[in-house]
């Protein structure tokens, strides 16, 4: 059995089919992209795979679990967002810490790995800064990486 | 004539500022002259000043006029942020059936409100027969227009949808992430459509006058009942209201200002 398995995704939006019977397996460490014509479900499948769409029919499996219907919040599964999606009213730091502070981590573990994590893309500057456009598209995908989710998705490149 | 393109838009905001504030700054002067009939005032005073400052009445007038405000405002403000969030996010269609909703009472001015509700529950032994329940009430549908418009703009403008997916992706609730996430970020728009709300309450004389009367005696009201009293008195009144509505706008956007920097 394969870690992420899609297994005949159908999702229609009204009277649009837009994904059509998916099969797809997807190996623990394999990295795969999607590429496609605009319009022709990526981002769709995507967001089925992530919670934030139902699917119509199919089902979807993780390490073996069915989690069709599952919440986002159960799946654990991080994703950049096309539009980066950081909150304005936080600060570059309290961005990435935020996916941590939901997981109800420890105070010190989340300050040192958001310290980490902003180490590695050299933002550590900006930790206390509100994120502006020149950090934007490099916090929003430390925000993922210091989550501990175990998959990590991006709806764009 | 870079320099020309670079000074074209400060003359025309000085223009602006002179044109908006030119009603207020006459209002202002006239209220220092004993009498105005012909090119320039026959002389200056303080009376009118001193009157109006040392009148019982002011003060708590003002004060009746911001308590009356604050219900509406709250409870507008609520009522808007729940039904448009769940427009924005869930039933995208319903967004169109708020609009219309909400900008009616651009068309019903006051008069037209109050009339009818007054015929409709005055004498009426439920609480809606209440005179400031009512007033509370009708404050709420005019300043609807005013509200929704602030936080509607507010809304689409922090693309909202994909900042709750965002947080929901991260683990969090919807509740939560309306709270710690949707909230703070409306705040701008929240507080402008309230100032712009209590200037519209606090000015009001209309409805609290078929409303409640003489009952309930606010700055406008006081204004009224001075009108056969020397116009300069009136301007003092006048000026006092602007500067009480200027002095809490500015006390709101500097706390919301220390609030960003920090």
């Amino acid at each position: 059995m394969a870690f992420i398995e899609f297994r005949d995704i159908h999702k229609y939006f009204g009277e649009a089919h837009v994904l059509k019977g998916i099969n797809l397996d997807i190996e623990e460490g394999e990295f795969v992209t999607l590429l496609g014509p605009s319009g022709c479900g990526k981002s769709t499948l995507l967001r089925c795979f992530s919670g934030l769409e139902s699917v119509t029919e199919g089902e979807i499996y993780l390490a073996g679990t069915n989690i069709t219907n599952f919440s986002p919040k159960q799946r654990k599964i991080s994703m950049v967002f096309q539009q980066y999606s950081l909150f304005p009213n936080m600060t570059v730091g309290q961005n990435v810490a935020f996916g941590l502070q939901m997981q109800k981590k420890k105070k010190n573990y989340i300050q040192e790995k958001v310290k980490e994590t902003l180490d590695i893309v050299g933002l550590s500057e900006k930790i206390d800064q509100y994120p502006r456009e020149f950090v934007r598209r490099t916090a929003a995908a430390c925000r993922p990486g210091a989550s501990d989710h175990r998959r990590a998705q991006s709806a764009a490149p | 004539m870079k320099e020309k393109k670079k000074k074209l838009p400060y003359i025309i905001l000085i223009f602006a500022v002179i044109f908006l504030m030119l009603p207020f700054i006459a209002t202002l002067v006239y209220s220092f002259t004993v009498g105005w009939t012909s090119l320039i005032p026959s002389d200056w005073t303080l009376k009118y000043w001193v009157q109006a400052l040392t009148e019982p009445e002011i003060w708590p007038a003002i004060g009746r006029g911001l308590l009356i405000s604050i219900p509406p405002i709250l409870i507008c403000n609520v009522v808007v942020i729940l039904a448009l969030y769940t427009a924005v996010i869930h039933y995208e269609w319903m967004e169109k059936i708020i609009q219309t909703i909400c900008m009616i009472p651009n068309s019903l001015k006051g008069i037209i409100i109050a009339i009818p509700v007054l015929s409709l529950y005055a004498g009426s032994p439920s609480i809606l027969g209440n005179r400031m329940v009512m007033l509370v009430c009708i404050y709420c549908i005019s300043i609807l227009p005013f509200v929704y418009q602030g936080i509607r703009n507010n809304l689409h403008g922090i693309n909202v949808k994909q900042l709750i997916e965002a947080a929901e992706i991260l683990g969090a609730g919807k509740l939560y992430a309306f709270c710690r996430i949707i909230l703070p970020n409306m705040m701008a728009g929240i507080l402008v459509s309230s100032l712009i709300s209590l200037s519209s309450i606090f000015g009001d004389f209309t409805i609290l006058k078929i409303i409640v009367g003489n009952r309930y005696e606010t700055i406008q009201m006081l204004l009224y009942n001075s009108r056969l009293i020397v116009l300069q008195y009136q301007c003092v009144i006048v000026v006092i209201t602007f500067v009480v509505t200027w002095i809490l706008s500015q006390i709101i956007f500097k706390l919301q200002n220390r609030k960003k920097k920090r």
